[in-house]
């Protein structure tokens, strides 16, 4: 025990020494996607991306086929938190393309729907939506880099660009590609080597009709050329299209916030208690308490309480047995994620002194006791 | 299938709540200590090999240990509160002894608990050192058991207090000589 005292003692103590951040991971959330006829409103339900969270990054891409030759499209209607990142068009050639990108990090109640304003394209145009959601993105610069964007003509084929980002360590690329197009018909992409999606979806079968789509790679080059977005539908040379490639930085975790709290101590145990105050952006796979009879909780004769799983902001406590009466202990919380380890400040108790009960004659219990002359104990 | 999960939640929480405030509330029916790791810093000294005819008590919890005559039955109350009685006795003999130890965090026996277990009052206090822990032996009375020899003292955080009859002073003495803090 001695020995397993003193390596929780070093642990501690070199534990101070760790770089205090680490890059987390991303992960993807899920999609939604819809479309609308000409001049309405197209509604995208966020409530079907399965644990939607503060935090996350949410990309929304809206496509519009048209052949007006308009350069005034799309305009995010609850726009309020996100951002364009762009709006790029294809109108050179007999069907338009219009492709527009937004995004947002979502506060502590995510968003339930988006809605793209369908008032804008002509009449015979049909727009076509889809969102993407990811985890552990980092919330200040979500995109590692500035995102590209490309058109192009006579094929319904878009071919997300090349992108050369600065951090090849978990960084995830996604490209959104729309199309203008009259084919008909349910059309889809299929994309390329390396990208995952199922936000796929087609606009409304009009004169004019787009398709949009969005795809992730885990695991991108750098610099990473995505490749073409197949198109399902006939091509045809009347065709244009549009691209995003984006980068996305994952979040810099650091260790999480820890405060100590009160004890509440009797005779021979006490109950601790900490807090997680910040995740630090990771949740804490152990959290405890250092204690014992050492002011400074480092040298001998303290001990580490050790509770294992995933830990968010919450407080929690322990309770601390074996204690001499009357003794000062001393006690701090502390919790480790990902990145390191937090600490509380170092908080102390004093056992309790004395609160047993009266003592009990137990001896000879039961039974008459006398003394006989001789100063002999007769028990019976 | 809910009703039985949603009433072992219930009972589980119950029995969280039960347990926080057992350990809060004084520890008013907290059985014996048990070693802890703060305890278990320091290596216990090991057993020692008893002499002829007699026996050793050893607690761990309480950190002594002593030689008893191997005539003499054991026996171990749980007070609560971290206390414990320890009864040593032979009835047909007429002797034994019990020592009733318990959490104590004061350097001297206060009043409060000089009133509570030695009713009878002190007479011939007398100060001596018991393996190296100061200690007062004194006589009092008890309704149970009539004239007593008291040794009480106090080491690391516990308050012993060691009684037989009177009659047994000297008999006493002798056991308590083999008295080691662990």
């Amino acid at each position: 025990m001695k020995q397993k005292l003193l390596f929780f003692s070093i642990a501690l103590a070199a534990l101070l020494s760790v770089p205090q951040y680490a890059d987390a991971a991303i992960g993807f959330r899920g999609s939604a996607e819809n479309s609308s006829a000409p001049s309405t409103d197209t509604t995208v339900d966020l409530t079907t991306i399965s644990g939607l969270a503060q935090g996350d990054l949410v990309i929304v891409a809206a496509s519009v086929g048209d052949n007006d030759n308009l350069t005034t499209l799309e305009t995010l209607n609850n726009s309020a938190g996100y951002t364009k990142l762009n709006q790029v068009r294809s109108t050179a050639d007999v069907d338009d393309a219009h492709l527009s990108v937004w995004y947002k990090i979502m506060t502590a109640t995510p968003d339930s729907s988006v809605v793209i304003e369908g008032t804008g394209p002509g009449t015979d145009a049909a727009m076509a939506v889809v969102v993407m959601a990811f985890s552990g993105v980092d919330q200040g610069t979500p995109f590692d880099v500035a995102s590209t964007s490309v058109t192009g003509i006579n094929t319904s084929n878009p071919d997300p660009p090349s992108i050369n980002h600065n951090n090849p360590s978990g960084v995830w690329t996604v490209i959104a590609g729309g199309n203008g197009h009259i084919a008909g018909g349910l059309c889809t992409f299929t994309f390329p080597t390396g990208y995952t999606t199922n936000a796929i979806d087609r606009g409304q079968d009009d004169t004019f009709d787009t398709t949009v789509g969005m795809g992730y790679n885990s695991s991108p080059s750098d610099p990473e050329d995505p490749g073409v977005m197949t198109h399902s539908c006939a091509d045809s040379a009347d065709n244009a299209w549009a691209a995003f490639t984006m980068a996305l930085r994952p979040a810099v975790t650091v260790a999480p916030t820890v405060t100590t709290g009160s004890a509440s101590a009797g005779v021979l145990a006490a109950v601790i208690n900490g807090n997680i105050t910040v995740t630090g952006g990771a949740n804490s796979t152990v959290r405890g308490f250092a204690w014992g009879t050492s002011a400074t909780l480092v040298n001998g004769g303290a001990a580490t309480t050790t509770e294992t799983g995933s830990f968010g902001v919450a407080a929690f406590s322990k309770i601390v047995s074996g204690l001499i009466a009357g003794k000062q202990y001393f006690f701090r919380a502390y919790a480790t994620n990902s990145a390191g380890t937090g600490y509380g400040s170092i908080a102390n108790f004093t056992a309790g002194t004395d609160t047993a009960p009266s003592r009990k004659m137990r001896i000879f219990e039961g039974y008459n006791v006398r003394v006989l002359d001789g100063g002999r104990l007769i028990v019976r | 299938m809910w009703k039985p999960l949603f009433a072992i939640a219930i009972l589980a929480g119950l029995g969280l709540a039960g347990y926080l405030l057992f350990f809060t509330a004084g520890l008013a029916t907290t059985p014996s200590p048990t070693p802890s790791a703060l305890g278990s810093v320091e290596p216990l000294k090991p057993a020692r090999q008893a002499p002829a005819g007699y026996r050793e008590y050893r607690s761990e919890p309480y950190r002594f240990a002593v030689f008893y005559p191997d005539a003499l039955s054991v026996r171990e109350y749980d007070e609560g509160g971290g206390a414990t009685t320890i009864t040593f006795q032979n009835i047909s003999e007429g002797q034994g002894f019990q020592i009733y130890v318990l959490p104590y965090g004061a350097s001297q026996v206060g009043p409060d608990r000089l009133a509570k277990d030695a009713p009878g009052g002190v007479k011939e206090p007398k100060d001596f050192t018991l393996d190296g822990a100061p200690a007062n032996a004194f006589f009092s009375t008890s309704a149970a058991l009539g004239d007593t020899r008291e040794v009480w003292f106090i080491n690391d955080g516990f308050l012993y207090e060691v009684t037989t009859h009177k009659s047994l002073d000297s008999w006493l003495d002798q056991i308590l000589q083999t008295w080691q803090f662990i």
